[in-house]
C-alpha cells in the first residue's frame, strides 16, 4: 500500500517541470482585478445619486399632481383666502414698521426648492394680477408674495424647520403671523408631537 | 509578518488592489500547472486559469473565510476543469520537452532520465481523472485529504482512496525505470 506522501513520486513531479503562466496573462488578470475595484468605486457612489435623483423625481411629482387637479377652481379660492389677508394688511398699515418688513423677510430667507418656485412663479403672477383689485398694488404684492413664500416653505420644509420659523415669528414678536403658521403646520401635521420646549416657543404665550 | 491568504482575500474586497496582486503571485504558479496538467492543450489551460481568477474577482463582495483560500481556489479550478471535461472529454496536457528538468551532461543519463520522466507524465496522463485530481490537488494545491474531499465534493475515506491509489500508479511507474 502507497503512503500519501512519497517523497520519490513528489520529486519526481517536480521534475515535470514548473511551467508559469505567460506574463501577458498575468497582466490581463491583475488588470481586470484592477478594474473590478474601480467599478466599484464608481457604481456605489452613482447608485445612491441615480436614487436620489429618482426620489426626488418622484416626490416632485407626487407635489405637482394635487395642485394640477385643484388648478382650475384655484384662483377663485385663492382669492376667497388672500382677500382677509388683505384686509389684515391694510389694517396693519397703522403700524408700519414691523409688520410691513414681514414677507420681505421671508422672502430673503434662501428658497427651499428653487425648482419649484420656478414652478410657481407664472402662477403667482397671475394671482397678483387678481389681486390687484383688492389691495392697492405696493401692498398687494408682498401680501400675495409672502402667502406663496408661506405655501412653498410649508411644502418644502422639514417639521422642524417649520417649527423654528414659527418660533422666529415669536421672538420678532409677529403673533399672528405665528398662529397663522402654527395653524397650517397642525393642518399638515395633524399627529406631530410638540415637546413642551417647543411648545414653549411656537405657541402663544 | 506575511499577510494571510485570506486576511489578503479580505483586503481585496475590501478595495486594496495590492492585495490581490499578493495573492495572485503566490498562488498564479501552481494553479497555472494544476490546470495545465489536467487538461491538454496549452491555450484552454490559460483560458480555465483565467477563468478561475475571474470567478475570484467576481466573488470577492461575497468572499468570508469559512475554509483555506487555497481550498476555494482550487474547488472554483476543480469545478471549472470538471465542466470543461463534459465538455470536450478527459485528456491530460502533452508536456513540451523544454519544460523538463535540465538534462545532466552524460547523453546515456540524460536519454534515460528523459525515459524516466516521460514514462511518470505517461503515468499521470494515464491515471483516472479523479485519481489525478487528487494528486494535483495534493501536489500543486497542497490540499489536505479533508480539502481534497471538500474541493471534488466527495468525503475524505472517498479522497484517501483516489489519492492512494494514484501515488501506487506513480510509484510503480517510476518503478519499472
Amino acid at each position: 500500500m502507497a503512503d500519501e506522501r512519497d517523497p520519490v513520486v513528489s520529486r519526481r513531479y517536480r521534475e515535470l517541470g514548473a511551467e508559469e503562466p505567460p506574463r501577458e496573462l498575468d497582466e490581463r488578470i491583475l488588470a481586470i482585478s484592477r478594474r473590478g475595484l474601480e467599478r466599484r468605486r464608481w457604481y456605489g457612489p452613482a447608485a445612491i445619486a441615480a436614487m436620489l435623483v429618482l426620489a426626488v423625481g418622484v416626490a416632485v411629482q407626487i407635489e405637482r399632481k394635487p395642485e394640477d387637479a385643484v388648478v382650475a377652481d384655484a384662483p377663485q379660492k385663492e382669492k376667497e383666502q388672500e382677500q382677509p389677508a388683505a384686509k389684515v394688511e391694510a389694517a396693519e398699515q397703522a403700524k408700519p414698521a414691523p409688520k410691513a418688513a414681514a414677507p420681505h423677510q421671508f422672502a430673503a430667507e434662501p428658497p427651499a426648492a428653487p425648482a419649484s418656485r420656478a414652478d410657481e412663479a407664472p402662477r403667482e403672477l397671475a394671482k397678483r394680477n387678481e389681486g390687484a383689485a383688492a389691495a392697492s398694488a405696493p401692498q398687494a404684492a408682498p401680501s400675495a408674495g409672502a402667502s406663496v413664500q408661506d405655501r412653498l416653505m410649508s411644502k418644502t420644509e422639514s417639521p422642524e424647520a417649520w417649527l423654528e420659523r414659527i418660533a422666529e415669528l415669536r421672538r420678532q414678536g409677529k403673533h399672528e403671523e405665528a398662529d397663522k403658521a402654527l395653524a397650517e403646520f397642525r393642518q399638515r401635521y395633524p399627529g406631530y408631537r410638540l415637546s413642551d420646549q417647543v411648545r414653549a416657543k411656537v405657541e402663544k404665550k | 509578518m506575511e499577510a494571510g491568504d485570506e486576511e489578503l482575500m479580505l483586503a481585496y474586497r475590501d478595495g486594496n488592489a495590492g492585495a490581490f496582486e499578493t495573492l495572485y503571485t503566490r498562488h498564479r504558479g501552481r494553479l497555472y500547472r494544476f490546470v495545465l496538467r489536467s487538461v491538454k492543450a496549452r491555450g484552454t489551460a490559460e483560458e480555465l486559469f483565467q477563468e478561475v481568477w475571474m470567478r475570484v474577482i467576481e466573488a470577492r463582495s461575497r468572499y468570508t473565510p469559512q475554509a483555506r483560500f487555497t481550498t476555494w481556489l482550487y474547488t472554483i479550478a476543480h469545478n471549472l476543469l470538471t465542466d470543461h471535461w463534459r465538455r470536450k472529454g478527459l485528456t491530460l496536457v502533452e508536456l513540451d520537452e523544454d519544460t523538463h528538468a535540465p538534462a545532466p551532461d552524460d547523453p546515456a543519463r540524460s536519454a534515460e532520465a528523459r525515459q524516466a520522466l516521460s514514462r511518470f507524465a505517461a503515468a499521470l496522463e494515464a491515471l483516472p481523472p479523479a485519481q489525478r485530481q487528487a494528486f494535483l490537488l495534493h501536489e500543486e494545491g497542497g490540499l489536505s485529504l479533508a480539502e481534497i474531499a471538500a474541493a471534488t465534493g466527495s468525503n475524505e475515506e472517498a479522497a484517501k482512496s483516489r489519492l492512494r491509489y494514484a501515488m501506487a500508479k506513480l510509484k510503480a511507474a517510476l518503478d519499472d525505470g
